[in-house]
């Protein structure tokens, strides 16, 4: 579904992502693991179009999507949930899930159910600013606001950051529940939840993937161990 | 527990019904305000110049304010607008046709500024630049645009438009309507007229675009736009839509402006002229639809009353302004809109607590 060759990417004048090749099959939850300022968020943001790719593919579905702005990307259904959360704090819970739904064609009831069903709380908040939001409400806001729209592949930034461990799970929870619905794209810095919720593991070092496998084999050959606690 | 149960339809319903509850209301009442402050007001006061001033400027100010508070898109351009409609209905009115078309070319002509404005400024601001620098972009490219078009018809066109004296005479003689029909320029109950129902018209019409979805899109603009992008939507393109909207609505005020006062001239191409509408929109409530109207009001009649006492106005508009920053960051205008609720929640609360009757819920 999501195919990325031979990537290289950076900002400006620094290459930060080194022929990085990575694939997502449909119906996957595949996680991207590694220290800091390996270069988890820059794939997302490489697949996103906000860093400039310098030579490689991405490949979405059948389409090359590298040199589409952000926002044809997002309509060719790829979510994206930030790490710095980036919710509309001035407007309300509803309003923030109603904007990306303006102008698709489903009931807009139907996308609603879906969200409110794995994150109940929402619907109390439903006509608070979202400013007033818990940190984990307004995570799982943005998590809602990216998964309002059925998209096929959903992409996650650094979920567990600032969160309770409670709503780590509750989060865990859901994914494996939208596995069936969606495709997820995971970068995660806490390895435990990243294994936790993955069919799928990629392990990156200094810009490229130093491994990659399922999470048995992740296990077995103590990749962790390895390329993280160095 | 059935509270947890039920409480998810629940909370929806309650939000319809106060939107549905809400929107009749404002619709009615509030429509039948502005129509009366708008078509009958000016003819009831002896202040009438002052309340069409206000009504013009409120205008202007509420369509500035949908790229300047719902967008967030800081522009010290619309004073260009504003004049290159008044100034090419003038001109063409005076050298080509006396008859009301000019007002039209005047208005297709300043919303193409606009467009050409926005699209200059607008290009290089994309969401790769940061946010700062993206406001910058605007603000200075529309201040050189200001001075652009100030020298265009300072110089070049010194001829036509009357350089530093203004355009002058265009009041002189009658419009063309059709046939035989006129629009007498020395009559003040003609020109308002149509000042009053175009200006009710437009405010109407950018009232509908504000409550509706694309209001929303504005706002989460203003909030983020980099996420907007996420979502699927082309920013640059909706904001250059939101900035010539906005444009055309100083042009159609710039317009109406000639119409009523007969006199326009180059000071409105400075840009502190626009800087004037910042100030009235944080005065009035950037945030709210018609709080640039009562900013508006504030703005000139404070103007009205102080400089006939002192040529010094602007510095009690200062104090003004400084006092309504501090302690009404939300802007004069909400906390106006929101009294009659809050006198009639105290007036049911002091019924209640006098045992007169049950507590509603």
């Amino acid at each position: 579904m999501l195919e990325l060759e031979n990537l290289n990417a950076g900002y400006g004048p620094s290459q930060v992502l080194f022929n990085l090749s990575m694939t997502v099959q449909e119906r996957e939850i595949v996680s991207i693991i590694g220290r800091n300022g390996v270069g988890k968020t820059s794939t997302l943001k490489a697949i996103l179009g906000l860093i400039h790719v310098v030579s490689g593919t991405i490949r979405f579905g059948s389409r090359e999507i590298s040199r589409l702005p952000t926002y044809k990307r997002g309509r060719l259904g790829i979510a994206y949930v930030p790490d710095d959360r980036g919710i509309f704090v001035n407007i309300t819970t509803a309003e923030n899930l109603r904007i990306p739904l303006i102008g698709h064609k489903m009931k807009e009831k139907d996308h609603l159910d879906l969200v409110l069903s794995l994150f109940p709380i929402l619907e109390e908040r439903w006509n608070q600013k979202a400013g007033t939001l818990s940190g984990g409400e307004q995570q799982m806001l943005t998590i809602a606001r990216g998964l309002v729209v059925r998209p096929k592949l959903l992409i996650l930034d650094e979920i567990s950051e600032g969160l309770a461990p409670e709503v780590i799970m509750n989060c865990c929870d859901a994914f494996r529940k939208l596995k069936f619905e969606t495709t997820i794209l995971l970068a995660e810095q806490d390895v435990r939840v990243a294994l936790e919720v993955s069919d799928r593991v990629y392990v990156m070092l200094n810009g490229a993937v130093a491994f990659h496998g399922t999470v048995s084999q992740v296990r077995e050959e103590k990749a962790v161990e390895k390329y993280i606690h160095i | 527990m059935s509270g947890q149960d039920f409480g998810i339809e629940r909370h929806r319903d309650v939000e319809e019904t106060i939107l549905k509850k809400q929107s009749k209301l404002q619709f009615g009442a509030g429509y039948a305000i502005l129509a009366f402050i708008f078509l009958v007001l000016p003819f009831l006061t002896t202040y009438d110049v002052l309340v069409e001033d206000i009504i013009v400027w409120s205008l202007f100010t509420i369509g500035f304010n949908l790229a300047f508070g719902f967008t967030g898109m800081v522009s010290l351009g619309h004073g260009v607008f504003f004049g290159v409609s008044a100034f090419t209905a003038g001109i063409l009115s005076l050298f080509w046709n006396r008859s009301v078309v000019t007002l039209p070319i005047g208005i297709a002509l300043g919303t193409l500024t606009g467009a050409v404005v926005g699209y200059v400024s607008l290009k290089r601001a994309r969401v790769d630049v940061h946010k700062a620098l993206r406001i910058a972009y605007l603000v200075l490219i529309s201040i050189a645009a200001s001075y652009v078009t100030m020298y265009i018809f300072l110089n070049p066109l010194a001829k036509y438009s009357g350089a530093e004296m203004g355009l002058l005479g265009f009041p002189d003689h009658p419009l063309h309507v059709v046939g035989n029909l006129q629009v007498n320029l020395k009559s003040h109950h003609q020109t308002y007229a149509i000042v009053g129902v175009v200006a009710l018209l437009t405010i109407a019409w950018l009232r509908r675009i504000a409550s509706s979805p694309a209001g929303m899109i504005m706002r989460a603009i203003r909030e983020n736009e980099v996420r907007v992008g996420f979502l699927g939507y082309n920013t640059f393109r909706f904001k250059l839509l939101v900035y010539t909207i906005s444009g055309f609505v100083a042009s159609i005020a710039g317009s109406l402006y000639l119409l009523r006062s007969g006199f326009i001239s180059v000071d409105v191409f400075d840009f502190s002229f626009t800087s004037e509408l910042v100030v009235i929109c944080l005065l009035g409530g950037r945030n709210s639809f018609f709080g640039p109207m009562v900013g508006t009001a504030i703005f000139l009649i404070l103007k009205d009353v102080i400089s006939s006492y002192t040529s010094s106005w602007a510095l009690f508009l200062a104090v003004v302004l400084i006092l309504s920053v501090l302690y009404l960051p939300g802007g004069i205008g909400p906390m106006l809109f929101s009294a009659p609720k809050v006198l009639i929640r105290v007036w049911r609360r002091n019924r209640f607590l006098a045992g007169e009757v049950p507590p509603s819920k």
